[in-house]
């Protein structure tokens, strides 16, 4: 469509300024192109009052579709492949604690609807993209490859499935093992006798789902054998097993389940419960809740979503879903390793882009080469120059802000300060002006001697501060407003338990 | 011999299927036309399942269990529809390769539609999300130390008109009843010792495998 508008435009407007001008077809054509691509250069241009008002119509129409066509036609291929280029080589911030799928097909359409209910944020990894596949939460690229594994997120994953076929699968095993030794992953396996194989490389539960399937339906013969919960029946009304952690600040610790009476008060039955990583099925009603403990219950999942709630009190927020959101401790040396020198090289390339930039027009020159750049052009590099500058700063500083939360804040024995998130970013925000303003001191007479960018940086310091003292008084109000919201929260919900117990 | 089941249909599960039936002590019969699928210890009839001939010729009306496994969920509507014409009594137990097939097969005959392949998804997510709950049905599932069973109360059970605390189950046979469905499907958790069993309501118990088996066969026999 645009195309077309964009060919109309481009033969009409080449005959109008023919017959309007009195110039030749080339010209006309010249004059045209000039002008659509807004290059203007003026060497040809419409002189007469008629030809001006007939141009000025072919500017509107004419750019906005040759823009519109540029980008219909570029577009798409040039997010691709800075898709590929810069996410690449940088992990999205947007996923955090999800759980990675790999593969298609039957079994990860079931995986996905199961964790979807359970609400867990969920990445694809596919191999190519395909008309039918959701749009968000997918990465493009081979499972076994670094680089799409770091973009699935992989550091800051709970776990990583994969259902590709059984030798991909321990490539994509091995890999995520060997990039986060901490992650917990899940294969499933056509031959049963692969299951050990994977087992021996790292994977934390291999199913053998031909095996298990085949079991399952020796087993429903037997007339009494009862699968119920994943009966069509009850999973329509939603009645199914459940996992539930107890956190340390919830009521239920140090209780028995007898004093809980749990199934009198949210209406499911525990079926189990687990401390320090022993199951007991069928518990004694003298068990006693540890926190960090879980317990199985049976029952319709809103029931038992209460019943978490109450299992996570104090914390003021429900959980995404049953695993209890602990930070997982990634050692320093883990952070340094990765982060320091992604941080180097990146610091590294905006000094050379800094040099190269002040050196080009000397060298130049200095060889007998005078260049005359067209001003646009001058000012476009210097744009691209700017924005990639911006850009690898910006990472610097991610970097910088994670090494200062683990480094510092956890060196000075401020790590408690992680429980509270507000203060947390108050303490980074006072640590972030300090150390500009040092850096600013020990830099500046080192670029004074390079001249013009002393000066620049000298101006440049106070801004910054000035920019994050506004970030500390917004961070210090959302703490204060998070307070008083926490706490407004639990006054509620205290006199909702209350009026329950009325009823 | 054991229980006589018949496996009928082409799905690639078949094998492993019945080496299980096999070790849990069942006489096997496989009707397919498919010789590869036999495993050691069964029986075979060659024949297309999916035929009435077929199925009629190879003496399934004499099963008490029939169990249906084909790759193509229509290819094991026509076995359902025609087991039942010929045999009246048996359990009907088939496999699903979609969900939405299940009703269908439901009203055909079939006495229980399993969806295998739910159940190794549901493993799967649940050991992503929920770790331990994960390790409780591998239990369940896999080494069946473990277990939870249903039991159907009918109108001339032994079992209706009393209350839980008489039937003392927990004592008795070491099974826990943890939940309850009565006849207007309603779930009822941890039922209290005070609870009339009814006929018509399901109970719900969790239990080591030989004592809820112990449990299901003193039920039978009073």
């Amino acid at each position: 469509m645009s195309i077309a508008i964009l060919a109309i435009t481009v033969i009409c407007s080449t005959a109008g300024f023919h017959y309007i001008e009195d110039i030749s077809w080339v010209d006309s054509l010249y004059l045209t192109v000039a002008t659509i691509t807004t290059v203007g250069y003026g060497d040809v241009a419409p002189a007469s009052e008629v030809g001006r008002l007939f141009a000025i119509p072919v500017i509107i129409i004419g750019v906005s579709s040759a823009l519109t066509t540029l980008t219909l036609l570029f577009g798409p291929i040039l997010e691709e492949s800075l898709r590929r280029a810069v996410m690449g080589l940088t992990r999205p911030v947007e996923y955090k604690d999800h759980v990675i799928l790999c593969g298609r097909g039957a079994l990860a359409d079931i995986v996905q609807r199961e964790l979807t209910l359970n609400q867990v944020q969920l990445v694809r990894v596919l191999r190519e993209s395909d008309a039918s596949d959701p749009k968000e939460n997918v990465v493009i690229g081979d499972p076994s490859e670094e680089s799409t594994l770091l973009r699935a997120g992989i550091h800051d994953a709970l776990s990583l499935i994969t259902l590709l076929e059984d030798p991909d699968n321990a490539f994509v095993v091995l890999e995520a093992k060997r990039l986060e030794p901490h992650i917990r992953v899940i294969a499933a396996v056509r031959d049963p006798e692969n299951k050990t194989k994977l087992e021996e490389i790292g994977a934390d539960l291999v199913i053998a789902s031909d095996n298990l399937s085949a079991r399952l339906l020796a087993l429903s013969s037997e007339s009494h054998f009862s699968l119920d919960f994943f009966d069509a029946e009850l999973s329509a009304r939603s009645i199914a097993l459940s996992e539930i952690s107890i956190s340390e600040r919830s009521p239920a610790v140090g209780k028995t389940l007898a004093e809980l009476n749990i199934p009198e008060r949210f209406g499911v039955s525990v079926v189990a419960i687990s401390h320090d990583g022993k199951l007991e099925a069928n518990p004694d009603p003298s068990s006693i809740l540890s926190a960090g403990g879980q317990i199985i219950v049976f029952g319709e999942r809103s029931k038992a979503q209460r019943l978490r709630r109450f299992a996570s009190e104090g914390r003021g927020i429900v959980p995404r879903f049953a695993q209890p959101k602990t930070r997982r401790e990634r050692p320093l040396a883990h952070e340094v390793r990765i982060r320091g020198p992604r941080m180097a090289t990146n610091i590294f390339l905006i000094l050379v882009i800094m040099v190269l930039n002040q050196l080009i027009s000397p060298v130049f020159s200095a060889a007998g080469l005078t260049i005359h750049l067209h001003k646009a052009f001058d000012i476009a590099i210097t744009m691209v120059v700017w924005a990639s500058i911006g850009y690898l700063l910006w990472h610097v500083l991610r970097d910088f802000r994670v090494l200062v939360d683990l480094g510092f804040l956890s060196s000075m024995g401020l790590s408690s300060l992680y429980e509270t998130q507000g203060i947390r970013r108050v303490v980074r925000d006072v640590v972030f002006i300090v150390t500009i303003i040092i850096l600013g001191a020990v830099v500046s007479p080192v670029l004074g001697s390079i001249g013009g960018i002393a000066r620049w940086v000298g101006s440049a310091i106070p801004w910054i501060c000035l920019g994050l003292l506004l970030v500390i008084l917004y961070d210090l109000g959302s703490f204060f407003h998070k307070i008083i919201r926490s706490v407004i929260k639990r006054l509620a919900d205290s006199f909702a338990s209350r009026l329950e117990e009325v009823e | 011999m054991g229980e006589k089941v018949y496996v009928c249909g082409d799905g690639a599960i078949i094998p492993l299927s019945c080496r299980y039936l096999v070790e849990m002590g069942k006489d096997v019969t496989l009707i397919s036309d498919d010789e590869s699928l036999r495993a050691e210890g069964s029986g075979f009839i060659h024949g297309d399942p999916t035929v009435l001939e077929d199925l009629s010729r190879s003496g399934i009306e004499k099963a008490q269990v029939v169990l249906v496994i084909t790759r193509e969920d229509w290819d094991a509507a026509f076995i359902v529809m025609n087991t039942r014409k010929l045999n009246p009594e048996a359990v009907i137990v088939a496999n699903v390769n979609r969900e939405r097939s299940a009703e269908k097969l439901y009203s055909l005959g079939a006495s229980r539609v399993v969806f295998s392949l739910s159940v190794s998804g549901h493993l799967i997510a649940s050991s992503a999300a929920s770790p331990i709950l994960a390790e409780f049905m591998d239990r369940i599932i896999l080494t069946q130390d473990i277990e939870i069973g249903h039991l159907e109360i009918g109108k001339d059970s032994k079992l209706s008109g009393r209350t839980l605390s008489d039937v003392n189950v927990r004592e008795r046979t070491g099974c826990w009843v943890i939940g309850l469905i009565d006849d207007e499907k309603q779930f009822l958790p941890n039922p209290g010792p005070n609870e009339v069993i009814e006929p018509g309501q399901t109970l719900i118990c969790l239990g080591k495998s030989e004592d809820l088996r112990n449990l299901f066969e003193n039920v039978r026999t009073g």
